[in-house]
């Protein structure tokens, strides 16, 4: 693969918790990555591998403790949580292991919030919303409230908004978790077309292995660190 | 106007309004919480207008140009001051002054039917209209063993014109009810001042002497030429004795209305601030995920004032409306008590009520700044 398809560039990262001694925790011990546009990148291992911590670094939520990361050619190390919160706005997705979805807001609201948080205006953002709806199958769902779904709507409303901003990288923290096998099924055919179709680099942390036969490429964490990267046949 | 409608609507989704609305009973208690903190404060106000304006209202509203009382006495309120009566005939021959009116004070009981109370009065010569209250049922013309009473002192015991009084044991009949002599802690009451004397039991005795100028005399003349005509006595002009009565007041029972009041805006902060901070831990995960998916600090900030600031107007209105709904009863019940809401006070009421709003959203803001959205993650 090119430099230029590089969506997401990580380079001796290391994150540590905790005071020095005992309590110290390498969350993510000296990870270097490269994470392709175009490609649903999976991030497996057992809990507390570094799965969240290594979603959390890429997405700006969390500072490296060592090492440098890059997303769309903007470095994350020492910027500001103003330019963060930008980054993240326009150009990071994120779809959570339970939703998150605001339940006083409908589920075209849910979805047209970010773009609203970017600036765009409520008639384009209604008519954004309601093609992201239509897309995933919600647009008899526009006018409910989240808690009127099924799990698999909810995070097909979920996929819907961190799309609002036509964003390069989603980052979906095991994004079937909460789901039966069908609709986790569902969930991650529809961000591997996103990566597909829209050249979006989308990657997944989960412990699920339904997930890899859709990942162009799988990397497998251990106590932090790399432990391999494989490629599923097809 | 752009064809996509007015620009507030066009802004994006109205995610304060939504969180607002999406708990009704929350927000229902915040506006009660804040509004009867706002009615507390309306009332204190109201009172401490009341006060103000009623409990001065007999010495400023006087048509006098100068009041002269006993040497080193300065009001009306917190004095006891005695002069012979004879002074009036010796100011009466200063150039410039064309009548004066004693006034003999005494603070005394009347009884209303079976009922004792104890008011001031105060026995004012009936031939000259320095000294008459304004009288609003009846007449203001006492005769021998006639008496005017405060409308709310009379409301209060239930006496009407006509009906038989008594005061320090003497016989008097009602004939008059009069306004702005309510001083809130006691009332006014009139009678003739021979008939004071008599209380009193010294017939050449006066309290205060009214003096009233030609129209050709300016006040600081006139008040000019009586001070040092009399040995031991002090000469105020009107406005002069008006206000001096008001600084009393204001350091008196005004402040503690003032205190409470700001006691008020004090329990309406914490109500907000608390009501508030436990809305933004209940919604914790809203407002982490807002910070993760991109929304600015000054978004969050707007978002919490919105809250913040809905919740006083709400409570503002609350206040207002039971404020206005509770005086009427409360002036039925109370009387004495004088509530008059000027319009300052009122803005001021709002004014400090969207502080208290601004105030309010702080701590809640702290809160949210201390959210982190990674924590989205392990939920």
């Amino acid at each position: 693969m090119s430099e230029r398809e590089m969506a997401v560039r990580l380079a001796h990262v290391t994150r540590v918790f905790g005071a020095v001694g005992e309590t110290q925790v390498r969350a993510v011990d000296d990870v270097t990555l490269d994470l392709p546009r175009g490609g649903l990148t999976l991030l497996m291992g057992a809990s507390g591998s570094g799965k969240t911590t290594l979603l959390s670094l890429i997405g700006g939520l969390i500072a490296p403790t060592a090492g440098s990361v890059v997303v769309e050619d903007m470095s994350l190390v020492g910027l500001g949580q103003p330019a963060l919160t930008a980054l993240r706005l326009r150009r990071i997705g994120i779809v959570f292991q339970a939703f998150h979805l605001i339940d006083a807001l409908s589920v075209r609201e849910n979805i047209e919030l970010p773009m609203n948080l970017a600036g765009v205006e409520r008639p384009e953002s209604q008519a954004r919303a309601l093609q992201l709806a239509e897309r995933f199958g919600l647009h008899d769902r526009l006018d409910f409230r989240p808690r009127a779904l099924s799990g698999g709507e909810k995070q097909r409303v979920a996929i819907a908004r961190a799309l609002a901003n036509d964003p390069a990288v989603i980052l979906a923290d095991e994004p079937t978790g909460s789901l039966d096998a069908r609709a986790g099924d569902a969930v991650i055919a529809l961000l591997h077309a996103e990566a597909r179709q829209h050249r979006r680099a989308v990657i997944v942390a989960s412990h699920d292995p339904r997930i890899a036969p859709f990942a162009d490429q799988v990397v497998r964490l251990a106590f932090g660190r790399v432990d391999g990267i494989e490629v599923p046949l097809r | 106007m752009s064809a996509g409608g007015p620009r507030w609507a066009r802004r994006g989704v109205p995610l304060a309004h939504r969180l607002i609305a999406f708990d009704r009973m929350r927000f229902g208690i915040t506006i009660a919480g804040i509004g009867f903190a706002v009615v507390l404060m309306l009332f204190l106000l109201a009172l401490y207008d009341g006060v103000r304006v009623e409990s001065n209202g007999y010495v400023a509203g006087r048509p006098a140009d100068a009041w002269v009382a006993q040497d080193n006495t300065t009001n009306f309120i917190k004095s006891s001051s005695f002069l012979r009566a004879a002074i009036a005939d010796t100011l009466r021959t200063v150039p410039g002054v064309t009548e004066v009116s004693p006034i003999l004070r005494l603070i005394t009981t009347v009884d209303i039917g079976p009922r004792r109370t104890t008011a001031i009065v105060l026995g004012i010569d009936p031939a000259s209209s320095l000294a008459r209250p304004e009288v609003v049922e009846g007449t203001a013309q006492l005769q021998r063993g006639e008496m005017i009473l405060d409308r709310a002192l009379a409301q209060r015991h239930g006496a009407r014109i006509g009906d038989s009084l008594r005061a320090q044991g003497h016989p008097f009949r009602l004939v008059g009810l009069s306004r702005g002599t309510n001083a809130v802690l006691t009332q006014l009451a009139f009678i003739p001042i021979d008939d004071a004397r008599e209380l009193l039991g010294f017939r050449e005795v006066a309290s205060f002497l009214l003096v009233r100028g030609d129209s050709g005399t300016a006040r600081d003349t006139l008040v000019r030429r009586l001070e040092g005509r009399v040995a031991h006595t002090s000469v105020f002009a009107q406005p002069v004795f008006a206000e001096n009565n008001m600084q009393e007041l204001r350091g008196g029972l005004l402040p503690i209305l003032a205190t409470v009041a700001v006691l008020g805006g004090v329990v309406a902060l914490s109500v907000l601030t608390l009501l508030l901070y436990g809305a933004i831990l209940e919604r914790r995960e809203a407002y982490a995920l807002l910070k993760a998916i991109g929304a600015a600090d000054g978004y969050l900030a707007r978002l919490i004032l919105a809250q913040s600031l809905a919740a006083v107007a709400g409570g503002v209105l609350f206040g207002v409306l039971a404020y206005l709904g509770a005086a009427p009863i409360t002036r039925q019940v109370v009387p004495e008590m004088v509530l008059s809401l000027s319009p300052w006070s009122l803005t001021g009421v709002a004014a400090a009520a969207l502080l208290l709003g601004a105030l309010g959203a702080l701590v809640p803001l702290l809160r949210v700044a201390r959210i982190y959205p990674a924590e989205l993650f392990r939920a």
